[in-house]
């Protein structure tokens, strides 16, 4: 995506507010509304667009969100309302729902959209700016901290993590010789050396924690620890959000009025 | 300045100094086989993300030799040895460690071929005790259990950390630490051994106690650091990396003499 | 990432959504206020230690075992948190956590995140606490017979937010529940005997190796066992009695109770449409739906060739 969200630095609550509210509308369309998922989608990819992603790239990111289909599947076969198809395979005697399969199409058409909507929001708005956001709109003090820290050494700790797997990995060996040997140890060895990975990693962070805090104490911090300045308020909130609001209503009426199948 | 010491060719897969004779009486063929050879050939390796690391590598290392992989940050040196025991694969080329090419087929015997030693000694302690820790590798391996219990004793000897043995790990200092992950790896009786610096964060002391060390080791020695005195002290041959090609390759002594080559690539 | 128990946007019924939103907003309101009491001594400050460990779960759940030929067991760590920052801390840092995986990661909706914290973060982490802490108090109290409890609890943890989750997408009409919550159940009965024991063997590492960090950590608490052990079979008793309920109705007696309380919202006829049955008002007959379809093609196709062309250009400024 693209290098420095250009949300960064500002108020980022319109652009968090706008896609709560059009994930809200997709949600609610009846399954079925195909058009209006289209048209839904279409307004997703010219917002993309105006973040410099294309529709193409937008729409392949999406898919992260199809292995939940496997969910679905089973309305598919099961139900028994609006045949489409009944026959038998082999042994098996199958049927098609026409019901299962639009509810299942639908919810899985909702899901790749509004994993779209979250992934432009990322791209406009940094994971700490969101935080902001949020801050500003009655989040807890104590979430919003851990949550900015949790973000800040996300990658950190996942990289130590990665490097005990490496060093894990490097010492699994086969023996050099006779295939007689029980490679690999018992599942309950294999279970406690990855309990030891586990808390090893839990100690490393846990130190970690402590020098976080002396050097936040050492440099003043008293109470709370607020990651970084408040940038200045949007003064345009309000209308952005009945902006988006508005629209939001125009999607559930076309969702309303565009014919489903 | 210090005469290089060509270190005597004995085989690789000579015992440890304190070795006892009755392990290789216990299973002749887990002595290891390897004669600890490496042949890299055209060796090129591009990131998932579309970084090319390494841009054609040409290298032959027989048994018994001690090298330092020198070059600046980014050069390519810790991709490099990362294919050594086939964590990275090549993007093109070959990897021939042993004698055997690094495939899915050889992966396990590579693994107990080549011991890498990591940066952070932290990454490759993670058991209760340090016992537990050097046990790893055989454990994995599926040793009998006197056969492991050997091997933990002679790693643990060959770094002078026996008295250790029943210590929580994150209680010791660095330089304790490191000689115990340098244990964990030689439970496992590699032929080659890859160290990533192995003298970072060490103090002066530390440092004489871990070039002693590395000069007791026969195994072929793979050490990738920033540390020059280290290189002088103890590694007669040095491969200089710099954009994941080799830009020189050959005599320590000379090539930390060369200034010019020094500072055209980041080591000086 | 953790098997599929994270739920996307779109497949929860809107109603149901909401609902789960408010339990779980109300709970996380309760923890915060709990969690600021001064009754679990730590040795860095609340905020920075829950946003540290919450790092660390992250990077927890990267950890596997092999169990079989192509299997792995993986961590959830709902209950591994709980025991180290006590329930209502345990509880805000899993919440936290899912919520980061649906924002930065897209593992789980933003609608369904409601859900997702319940089902992993409430029932897991709080409801799994409890039960853990009334197990470990019923064998005794000590240390071992406390890592014992995390590690039953772990299991029900794994089972209950499987179980749960089927049982939300069943009550929304997106999965058949005779189908799927045994086949959820029977998986998670096995994905939870790993997290079992990655639970157990990492708590018993740290107790071994760095027993004073735990003694602060998860300081035993006050109350009386006997309360956080009915508590614990409550809620325990009650996802156990739902399950079966549920279980045992056949799916469309499931849909009719879920139309009833208005979670599906079934295709209803609209009052008027633009284009009534896909024509073209004035052409006629099949003709009508294939001009419709070709010329929404086209339009749709140029749209989108507009869109990457506008994307390129602001790509570039």
């Amino acid at each position: 995506m693209i290098a420095e969200p250009r949300g960064v630095g500002r108020d980022t609550r319109a652009a968090v507010i706008a896609t709560l509210a059009f994930v809200t509308a997709v949600a609610l369309l009846p399954p079925g509304s195909y058009l209006a998922l289209l048209l839904s989608w279409l307004l997703l990819a010219f917002a993309g667009a105006l973040l410099g992603i294309g529709p193409t790239r937008l729409a392949r990111r999406g898919l992260v969100a199809l292995p939940f289909v496997v969910a679905a599947v089973p309305i598919v076969f099961l139900r028994s309302d609006e045949l489409l198809w009944a026959g038998s395979v082999g042994p098996l005697t199958l049927q098609v729902s026409g019901a299962g399969l639009r509810i299942a199409l639908t919810a899985l058409i909702k899901a790749w959209i509004s994993v779209q909507a979250s992934m432009l929001l990322l791209a406009f708005a940094s994971a700490p700016s969101i935080v902001t956001a949020l801050r500003r709109m009655k989040l807890p003090e104590v979430i919003a901290t851990s949550a900015g820290l949790t973000i800040r050494y996300l990658e950190l700790l996942r990289d130590e993590a990665r490097r005990m797997l490496r060093a894990r990995t490097a010492r699994s060996a086969s023996p050099v010789g006779s295939g007689r040997e029980r490679i690999g140890g018992s599942i309950s060895w294999r279970a406690r050396t990855t309990g030891n990975l586990v808390g090893s990693l839990f100690l490393r962070a846990y130190s970690r924690a402590q020098r976080i805090e002396e050097a936040a104490a050492s440099r003043g911090a008293t109470g709370s620890l607020s990651i970084g300045t408040m940038p200045t308020a949007d003064p345009r909130l309000t209308i952005k959000v009945i902006g988006v609001l508005a629209l939001v209503l125009a999607l559930t009426l076309f969702g309303a009025l565009l014919p489903r199948l | 300045m210090t005469d290089q010491h060509e270190h005597p060719h004995t085989h690789p897969g000579a015992p440890l100094p304190h070795s006892h004779g009755h392990e290789h009486a216990h299973d002749a063929a887990l002595a290891p086989t390897g004669d600890g050879t490496i042949a890299i050939s055209h060796l090129h390796f591009r990131y998932p993300d579309g970084t090319e690391a390494l841009r054609g590598i040409d290298l032959a290392i027989a048994g018994g030799e001690k090298i330092a992989l020198l070059g600046p940050n980014g050069a390519g040196k810790s991709t490099l040895m990362l294919h050594l025991n086939g964590i990275h694969r090549p993007t093109h080329g070959t990897v021939h460690v042993a004698g055997a090419q690094v495939s899915n087929e050889t992966i396990g015997r590579v693994r107990a071929e080549v011991g890498l030693v990591f940066q952070d000694p932290d990454d490759q302690l993670f058991s209760p005790t340090v016992w537990d820790d050097v046990a790893f590798g055989p454990t994995h391996m599926g040793l009998t259990s006197s056969a492991i219990h050997d091997r933990v004793e002679t790693a643990l000897a060959a770094v002078g950390a026996l008295d250790l043995a029943q210590r929580a790990p994150m209680r010791l200092s660095i330089g304790q630490r490191k000689r115990v992950a340098l244990a964990t790896v030689l439970a496992m009786n590699p032929s080659i051994l890859v160290f990533d610096e192995p003298s970072a964060g060490l103090d002066p002391r530390g440092r004489r106690e871990l070039i002693e060390l590395l000069q007791s080791l026969t195994q072929t020695l793979i050490v990738s650091t920033h540390d020059l005195e280290l290189a002088r002290a103890a590694f007669p041959r040095s491969i200089v990396v710099d954009r994941g090609v080799i830009v020189a390759d050959g005599s320590t002594s000379e090539i930390l003499a060369n200034r010019e080559l020094l500072l055209a690539h980041g080591l000086a | 990432m953790y098997p599929q128990l994270h739920i996307p946007d779109g497949f929860l019924s809107p109603q149901l959504s909401l609902l789960l939103w408010v339990a779980t907003a109300v709970l996380v309101g309760i923890a915060v206020r709990k969690s600021g009491r001064a009754d679990v001594k730590l040795l860095a400050s609340q905020p920075i230690l829950m946003g540290v460990l919450g790092a660390f779960i992250f990077a927890a759940q990267m950890f596997n075992f092999p169990v079989a030929t192509g299997t792995s067991g993986h961590l959830l760590g709902g209950v591994l948190a709980g025991y180290l920052l006590g329930p209502w801390a345990g509880t805000i840092v899993m919440a936290t956590v899912i919520g980061i995986q649906a924002l930065l990661f897209q593992d789980g909706g933003l609608l369904a995140l409601g859900a997702n914290a319940f089902n992993m973060g409430i029932i897991g982490t709080l409801g799994g606490s409890f039960v853990a802490r009334g197990i470990g108090t019923a064998l005794g109290g000590s240390r071992s017979a406390s890592i014992f409890g995390a590690g039953a609890a772990a299991w029900l943890a794994v089972v209950a937010a499987a179980g749960l989750t089927t049982l939300q997408l069943g009550l929304s009409g997106t999965t058949n529940i005779a189908i799927g919550l045994p086949a959820m159940l029977g998986v998670h009965a096995v994905i939870g005997i790993g997290e079992a024991l990655i639970t157990v063997a990492a708590l018993t590492f740290i107790a071994q190796t760095a027993p004073d960090i735990l003694a602060g950590v998860s300081a035993p608490s006050k109350a009386s066992p006997v309360r956080r052990l009915v508590t614990g079979v409550a809620i325990a008793g009650g996802v156990a009695t739902l399950a079966s309920l549920f279980a045992s109705t056949d799916p469309d007696g499931l849909e009719a109770v879920a139309e009833q309380l208005g979670f599906l919202n079934a295709g209803e006829v609209s009052p008027f449409e633009l284009f009534p049955n896909y024509t073209i008002p004035g052409l006629d007959g099949g003709a009508s739906t294939a001009v419709a379809g070709v010329l929404g093609i086209i339009v749709v196709i140029g749209v989108l060739f507009a869109l990457g062309r506008l994307a390129r250009s602001r790509a570039q400024s």
